[in-house]
């Protein structure tokens, strides 16, 4: 609601505002209600208001690094527990912990975002906009991770960790069998994550349809762009479904409702239909980012233009529709009756389609190509191989009858760690090394790169692969301890190994981003020799993108106009990627940028507050928290989205005080020059 | 259409993204010539739809379900909820009559419909309340039953984008007696509008749905 | 949408609005809203006739008018049949897609059985219909973007 009430900028200014108090007015006395910061504003405070689409990523971006570290530390924590028979270092009741809290944070605190990190840095870059369409909202987004992240977090200090499992199952997740506060903070979490999510959705959405550059029409759209639009849309439609679900299971606990409650006839299926009809499409918003950034990588390492770039889009769509037709193959064993599962295993079977058709392409693209083996193209070769394999895995779930048997058991951890650690990680992994040189100037390094590449291949494969074997020999999930003697102590070994092989790759990734932010060799402008209108100026961007916005004639823009074709037909370099970059200098004054605001943050801090007022059934909380959010909302609607132009200093607003660069994005990217 | 619609609305906040808007004054900057906020709004009620056929799907697989009683037959007051009803649709007329007083400039009465419309509202909501504290002494409450639980979450939460939007039509009236709605900006109004309607045509559903098929 | 255009005389000097209370525009919807309030009637007016007692066949034209009362709002005032296609895209998918998912639930956890209860479907289908002939004035539901403007508008 806050989208509307934004007045556009330039509105005429409030009469009699001057009457406000020194520090609730923008320097201008206009409408603002607390003082604005200016574009000359620096260090902790200029990241806390910014509207930066490409701040907002890297901030992104560094977060949920520190998540997955973090979520990272509990799979190890499980791996030891579990690398000999009857292990001694988790009880039965921190393990539940850590194996709930493992799987939340890897898709809510770690992919999602990292997608997203992404999806702000790259999308408006990719499509020639100077910034997301709503720039505060997007900041709304970013800080109601924040908050949803530390929030849940806070259980740990607070009575213990939520136990349910990432899927929340009712009636387990009920108070009869949860007592304690562990899954209400998984419940506000989510809610307070979901709601990001949404807003989020709806901004990319937005973006796509109505920022992009001239000519740039949707089947010029780079493919990283188009993923991003369909897992945009997918996000927009599931996650008012997880809302509702959890808004259900908060009544049965908080208020005593029926819903989930059996003796009163309420149905605990209800609660699967619901998160699965969230879940499965929740699947491929994780693993479409990273097929859309593979996409971008094989092109340019293979020096081909992607093999069928319309089917690749169109697979990209249909996967969007056909994901919300297969729910309930995670729900076989509940017993839908027959043609309920049998429905559901055939369109499982039938959505591998659209999915092949895209490992088709990928590998018809690298078909015949001038291949350069640089570390992107390493992650993006071993996504595609490992991802076929989780694949064909996924489809054995689809036989209903095979399905039964894997069913809890460790079969389907394998399955969904291939997809997701093989699949989207490996694929993300790939655009950070593709775009480094992009966020922050400098190029990771290459050998190190290929090590940290190797080490988690390997890893992966030795922690994941032999979970196919145990599963199938009848392991369970999330049951923490197993007898001597089962005939699964030497692969669970192996798998441990096999852990913490993957968490010496991410240290080798760490030493690597370390040493990059240390050196002082700054990358060229078209390292890779790129094809798309990101690069198409300088690395890092301005704050305003582009000095002139490109106008696009066709797909892959900015390899054709640094190459031609010759009277043979064959495609040679016409001009180098300084030619193309080079344009007439344009006065930075003149391109007006949405100005940083408080009130995102603001706003965002009433969601805990709320939420904590909630989970302790703290009325009087709680209500200040939504009266806060309320009023921030207010605030946030009489505040102009651009400043008004008295209050643009000039100080920071032209190359001299390029303000990309300051001192926390020294530390966090190492650009000290 | 996008084209002849272009030079009536007001300028996104993309605009002053644009390099050369100075040149560029009075047309729309977006990809499409249609604002920002209007593509968010139609996103924003396409996802609402999912999130109240959520719960109206939650309402239906309990229909029929619940051990115990009050059940709806015992309680609903068809004529009471066909006047609640009625009520809400009204507002749905004045809203348009609001839109329609601002495209022309016409600041008195963009406010007097937009108060109306607010007025309606409230008195849905008091209608609402008058409803539930019926209920409530009839012995349902929310967790009686099934019917209970799922009952009072619809169409509280019906209830609740319907305070939210009373609370946005109530800051309409203040913009504009502050003189900052002007007929440039009448998508404002148009926006806010469309989330009205959208809670109407919820209540269309829910009217049907849950009070008048048993 | 674009606004009607109006005389002059509408218009004092200073620009103020100064014509009558209603345009042909607002009359219109009066009508809309008429035809809206005979549509609850009858609904109202079936749920006290002997209908109400056989399920399936009551459902049907109980779903159909709600369904039909959604398309005229969405139509007429909030001008879905007269704005963009862009934006009937992103409502109806919103709406099919919810109105195809929740369905399925609900026939998953058997609340569909019985003798007639493909009558639903029908009214889904008849919500689909209307929604046809409610299409824009374009004559497009579902369009294919153009795309933004052209190169050589730079």
């Amino acid at each position: 609601m806050a989208i509307v009430l934004e007045p556009s900028p330039g509105s005429p200014a409030l009469p009699g505002g001057s009457t406000l108090p020194a520090l609730l007015r923008g320097p201008s006395a206009d409408p603002g209600v607390i003082r604005r910061p200016v574009e000359s504003t620096k260090g902790i405070v200029s990241w806390l208001t910014t509207v930066d689409h490409k701040r907002i990523g890297i901030m992104y971006g560094a977060l949920s690094l520190i998540w997955f570290v973090v979520g990272g530390i509990e799979a190890l924590l499980i791996r030891l527990q579990l690398a000999k028979p009857n292990g001694e270092i988790l009880s039965a009741a921190t393990y539940n912990q850590m194996f709930t809290m493992h799987g939340t944070t890897m898709v809510f605190l770690v992919v999602m975002p990292l997608s997203s990190a992404f999806f702000n840095y790259f999308l408006p870059l990719q499509i020639g906009a100077r910034d997301v369409a709503f720039p505060r909202l997007n900041a709304f987004s970013w800080w109601l991770y924040v908050f949803g992240g530390f929030f849940m977090y806070s259980s740990f200090f607070l009575g213990g960790a939520p136990n349910g499992g990432w899927f929340g199952y009712a009636p387990n997740t009920s108070i009869t069998f949860s007592p304690g506060h562990n899954i209400d903070f998984w419940i506000f979490g989510l809610q307070i994550l979901g709601i990001g999510s949404t807003v989020s959705a709806v901004n990319f959405i937005a973006t796509i349809i109505n920022m992009r550059a001239p000519g740039m029409t949707l089947f010029r759209m780079p493919v990283f762009t188009w993923m991003t639009f369909v897992a945009s849309f997918l996000m927009l439609f599931a996650m008012p479904i997880i809302t509702v679900a959890l808004f259900l299971l908060m009544i049965d606990r908080t208020f005593g409702g029926n819903f989930f409650n059996a003796a009163q006839g309420g149905d605990p299926v209800l609660w699967q239909h619901l998160f699965w009809l969230f879940g499965h499409p929740e699947v491929y918003i994780l693993i479409l980012p990273a097929m859309g950034i593979v996409s971008e990588v094989l092109p340019t390492f293979a020096r081909k233009p992607l093999f069928g770039y319309p089917v690749v889009v169109f697979s990209g769509i249909a996967i969007g529709f056909m994901g919300w037709g297969v729910w309930a193959h995670h729900m076989f064993a509940v017993g839908l009756g027959p043609v309920a599962t049998a429905a559901f295993g055939v369109s499982t079977m039938f959505i591998a389609v659209p999915t092949g058709v895209k490992v088709f392409n990928w590998t018809a693209t690298l078909w015949g190509g001038a291949i350069r083996f640089t570390t992107a193209m390493y992650f993006s070769v071993g996504f595609i191989t490992t991802f076929v394999i989780g694949g064909l895995s996924g489809v054995t779930h689809s036989v209903v009858s095979a399905d039964t048997q894997q069913t809890d058991t460790y079969y389907v951890v394998a399955h969904f760690h291939y997809v997701l650690f093989g699949g989207a990680l490996m694929g993300l992994f790939s655009g950070f090394y593709y775009w480094w040189p992009k966020i922050f100037g400098k190029m990771l390094n290459e050998r190190l790169g290929k090590v940290h590449f190797w080490l988690m291949l390997i890893g992966m494969h030795l922690t994941f692969g032999p979970m196919h074997i145990v599963g199938l020999q009848g392991q369970p999930r999330r049951i923490y301890r197993y007898d001597k003697g089962m005939g699964v102590d030497f692969w669970n070994l192996v798998e441990t190994i096999g852990s913490f092989i993957i968490a010496v790759s991410l240290l080798v990734f760490f030493a690597n981003v370390l040493k990059t932010a240390r050196s002082k060799v700054m990358a060229p402008a078209d390292p890779w020799d790129a094809r798309t209108v990101e690069w198409m100026t300088e690395s890092p961007p301005k704050p305003w993108n582009f000095d002139v916005v490109p106008t696009v004639h066709t797909v892959d823009e900015f390899w054709h106009r640094k190459y031609a074709e010759d009277e043979d037909g064959t495609m040679r370099r016409a001009a180098t990627a300084e030619q193309v970059l080079a344009h007439d200098p344009v006065d930075p004054a003149s391109i007006h940028m949405p100005s940083p605001s408080w009130w995102p943050l603001i706003t965002t801090v009433g969601f805990p507050v709320l939420a904590y007022g909630m989970l302790y059934r703290a009325w009087p909380v709680a209500a200040v928290g939504a009266v806060w959010i309320l009023a921030g909302f207010f605030g946030w609607s009489l505040e102009p989205s651009a400043a008004p132009h008295e209050d643009h200093d000039d100080a920071g607003h032209g190359p001299s005080g390029d303000t990309t660069r300051d001192s926390f994005g020294e530390l966090v990217a190492g650009t000290s020059h | 259409m996008t084209a002849a619609t272009a030079d009536h609305l007001p300028l996104a906040p993309s605009h002053d993204l644009s390099p050369d808007h100075h040149a560029d004054h009075g047309h729309h900057a977006t990809a499409t010539g249609l604002s920002n906020e209007k593509v968010a709004m139609w996103a924003f009620l396409g996802s609402e739809c999912l999130l109240f056929g959520a719960l109206i799907a939650t309402y239906l697989v309990y229909k029929g379900r619940s051990i115990n009683g009050p059940f709806p037959k015992d309680i609903y007051d068809i004529p009471f909820t066909s006047a609640s009803s009625f009520i809400l649709l009204m507002s749905s007329l004045t809203m348009v009559l609001a839109v329609s007083s601002i495209e022309r400039n016409d600041q008195r009465r963009l406010r007097l419909w937009l108060t109306v419309t607010a007025l309606l509202g409230m008195s849905f909501i008091a209608g609402q309340i008058y409803e539930f504290t019926a209920f409530v002494n009839e012995g349902l409450k929310i967790r009686t039953n099934l019917f209970g639980s799922s009952f009072y979450v619809l169409t509280g939460f019906h209830g609740v984008h319907v305070t939210l939007g009373i609370l946005m039509l109530l800051s309409l009236v203040n913009l504009s007696r502050r003189g900052k709605i002007t007929q440039a900006k009448a998508e404002t109004v148009e926006i806010i509008g469309l989330y009205w309607h959208f809670v109407d045509v919820v209540w269309i559903v829910i009217f049907t749905v849950v009070y008048l098929i048993p | 949408m674009s606004a009607e255009k109006l005389p002059d005389h509408y218009f004092d000097a200073a620009g103020e609005y100064i014509g009558p209370a209603f345009t042909a525009k607002d009359k219109q919807n009066f009508k809309i809203f008429v035809i809206l309030l005979i549509l609850t009637g009858i609904e109202v007016g079936l749920s006290y006739t002997s209908l109400e007692s056989k399920k399936a066949l009551f459902a049907l034209p109980m779903l159909s008018l709600a369904g039909i009362k959604f398309v005229i709002v969405a139509g007429y005032f909030m001008h879905l049949k007269f704005d963009s296609p862009l934006m009937r895209r992103l409502f109806i998918l919103g709406a099919v897609l919810a109105g195809f998912c929740y369905s399925a639930v609900l026939t998953a956890v058997g609340q569909f059985r019985g003798a007639g209860h493909w009558l639903v479907y029908v009214a889904f289908a008849l919500v689909l219909l209307v929604v046809w002939v409610f299409r824009g004035d374009d004559g497009v539901v579902m369009g294919v973007d153009k795309g933004p403007g052209t190169a050589s508008s730079h």
